[in-house]
């Protein structure tokens, strides 16, 4: 089975007058040289100023990295998640910031990520009580997967309050260890947060999903943007996205590389070359997936560590524990006391 | 730093005529030197120092604007910039011992300069005295330069910590209170109007906290639009009275937009918490943390309940 709809890291797909675009105003209104902070991008000012220029995922990571050079202050993913969503990102932006709910804002942000969240994947669950949203990286983002991973869930969280009126009662989970600036996150995320968890998810009572929110300003345009983005539906997926999704249907018999390989119709070498270009390695994807799928086990199926060991087919205990530690850092037990919501 | 160099270039270009006047001069008048006539240490030693004076030079004239106190650092450094560069110019070329104006650049500009480099930090002292005034109620005891918000120009929040814990270890027991304040519904202000518009009003209200400070009080950008304001000996019933004289004062700030004729006025939260150091010693459980987290959930508490 071949499947040709994914993007590369080097492709040029995404809209430079959108999410980059604004994280550039924040930066440049501090008086900072739009030269410096296009350096080593391959784009212009003027390229971006003319709305139909569009930029690969690596070069949004090298002007990311220009940024946080120039601006030097741990709020700027933070800054950069508040103005995110609903955005401008034309009648996606509509669709998005008029929806009636939380759940169908789930929604769209899940269905059009193309559009409105293209460098990592939302991905929605629910247990009994709480709906889970994972953000999960799409292309590859090294280094900068922090910064955006700030920037998103604080972008979501902004636009439920925006929507909703109210601080929503979010629980923020992070896979990053505890950063010096926790100031930030309590400021703009609020008290209940949470890191070294293995997964960056958000997690909220189940409740808030169906409270009704702000009526469309005007349903007929509604109606007009959500006709547009369905036809305009586009089923592009990240690289790593697709890569973790082979891995993902295959969780219980783990998948070896050269069979992720075959389904997406190429040579093990060039497999190996492109998981190195977008800054991946298989091994750690796999494990990323596993720990995922455990994690998910443990908390919407009550499952017990004997009972994910048997899911994962691990043949003991002991193995089982010491694989879970290279995953995550932590043991089975001692990372289950923290998700405990 | 060069935009600042820009005010002074009729200095830098005296400067850099006298050079060229004394390399000239000492051509006309002198013999250039065999190579093995030439003291290599002496060489290094005092073109060394002239190096060295003029670095110090450029980093004060990058650094200042125009004045009294910049002329008379610039003029004594400048002094013996000469001085040393003469006596390094010797060292190549041999000048007739009857040259007087040589041997008057090398003894009497060094003087001249150490003297008017003495008299300009005399004065940069003073200057400086009046500038931790102003810069008072943002940086008390100490400074770091690096820990400041580079848009309030407060501190942040590791100057905050470095604050406390000089409060907290200090002998002389007290009463202080810690007010933990931010603006209501600051993002949906940055959505209507932009961040720019966003940081300026920031930066304007903490200046107008500023005035509504006493003396010895200081401010710090939390993070956001939070910040933590710290009142040393202060009863508790003194910090609520100024918490309340804030929240006055910014409920009648009349903030204008750009490009708009209407004014936006803003509300304040602010969480006040009580800090004994003296109470301290019994109970050894209030760290800094604690109180921090005191005050945030105090200020939780104080914002107006939402409209569900």
């Amino acid at each position: 089975m071949s499947c040709n709809n994914y993007y590369e890291n080097d492709d040029p797909i995404l809209v430079a007058h959108h999410h980059s675009a604004l994280l550039i105003d924040i930066v440049r209104s501090r008086n900072v040289n739009s030269h410096k902070l296009l350096a080593g991008t391959g784009l212009f000012y003027d390229d971006i100023l003319s709305g139909n220029k569009k930029i690969s995922a690596s070069q949004v990571l090298r002007l990311i990295h220009n940024c946080q050079q120039q601006y030097k202050q741990a709020d700027l993913s933070f800054r950069w998640g508040h103005t995110l969503w609903p955005g401008h990102y034309d009648s996606f932006s509509q669709l998005l910031g008029n929806c009636p709910n939380l759940q169908q804002t789930l929604q769209v942000l899940h269905d059009y990520r193309f559009q409105l969240s293209p460098l990592m994947t939302p991905i929605i669950t629910e247990d009994s009580q709480y709906c889970f949203i994972q953000w999960r990286d799409a292309i590859g983002l090294g280094a900068h997967k922090k910064f955006i991973i700030e920037a998103l869930m604080t972008g979501l969280a902004a636009l439920c309050r925006l929507r909703s009126g109210q601080r929503l009662p979010w629980h923020f989970g992070f896979s990053h260890g505890k950063p010096k600036y926790q100031e930030q996150y309590e400021v703009n995320l609020g008290k209940q947060v949470y890191f070294d968890l293995g997964v960056d998810v958000m997690a909220i009572d189940k409740r808030y999903l169906h409270k009704n929110w702000q009526r469309p300003k005007n349903q007929a345009s509604y109606n007009t943007a959500l006709q547009y983005c369905q036809s305009h539906k586009s089923n592009h997926i990240g690289f790593i996205e697709q890569v973790f999704n082979d891995i993902q249907i295959h969780i219980r018999q783990p998948l070896p590389l050269e069979d992720s390989a075959t389904r997406l119709a190429m040579s093990s070498a060039t497999f190996k070359r492109k998981l190195k270009k977008h800054h991946s390695r298989y091994q750690q994807l796999q494990d990323q997936g596993r720990l995922a799928t455990a994690l998910y086990l443990y908390q919407c199926n009550d499952y017990s560590n004997n009972q994910v060991a048997d899911y994962l087919n691990f043949n003991d205990m002991p193995n089982y524990r010491r694989a879970f530690k290279r995953w995550s850092g932590r043991t089975p037990n001692n990372l289950k006391q923290d998700l405990l919501l | 730093m060069f935009n600042l160099l820009k005010l002074h270039k009729n200095k830098l270009l005296l400067i850099f005529c006298l050079l060229a006047l004394s390399i000239f001069g000492s051509l006309s008048f002198g013999d250039v030197k065999y190579w093995t006539q030439i003291d290599w240490l002496d060489v290094v030693g005092e073109g060394g120092s002239a190096l060295a004076l003029a670095i110090w030079m450029i980093f004060i004239l990058g650094s200042r604007p125009q004045g009294r106190v910049t002329d008379l650092l610039s003029l004594g450094l400048g002094f013996m910039f000469l001085a040393f560069w003469q006596d390094a110019l010797d060292e190549f070329i041999q000048l007739p011992n009857s040259l007087l104006w040589d041997q008057y650049l090398e003894s009497i500009a060094m003087p001249i300069g150490i003297l008017l480099l003495t008299y300009g930090l005399y004065h940069w002292h003073q200057e400086q005295l009046a500038l931790n005034q102003q810069l008072r109620k943002r940086e008390q005891v100490f400074r770091e330069h690096k820990a400041f918000d580079q848009l309030t120009l407060t501190g942040q929040v590791d100057y905050l910590y470095k604050q406390l814990e000089t409060h907290h270890r200090s002998s002389q027991k007290q009463s202080l209170v810690f007010l933990m304040l931010d603006i209501n519904d600051f993002s949906q202000f940055n959505r209507r109007f932009g961040n720019a518009e966003g940081d300026r009003l920031l930066l304007e209200t903490c200046e107008l906290i500023l005035l509504n400070l006493r003396q010895q009080d200081l401010i710090c950008r939390y993070a956001g639009d939070r910040f933590a304001v710290i009142l040393p000996n202060t009863t508790f019933t003194q910090g609520r009275q100024i918490a309340a004289e804030l929240k006055r004062a910014v409920n009648h700030f009349a903030f204008k937009v750009a490009q708009s004729s209407e004014s936006q006025f803003q509300q304040l939260s602010i969480g006040c918490v009580h800090w004994d150091t003296d109470h301290l010693n019994q109970q050894q459980d209030t760290s800094i943390e604690d109180l921090i987290a005191r005050a945030n959930y105090a200020l939780l508490k104080d914002k107006p309940l939402q409209a569900a």
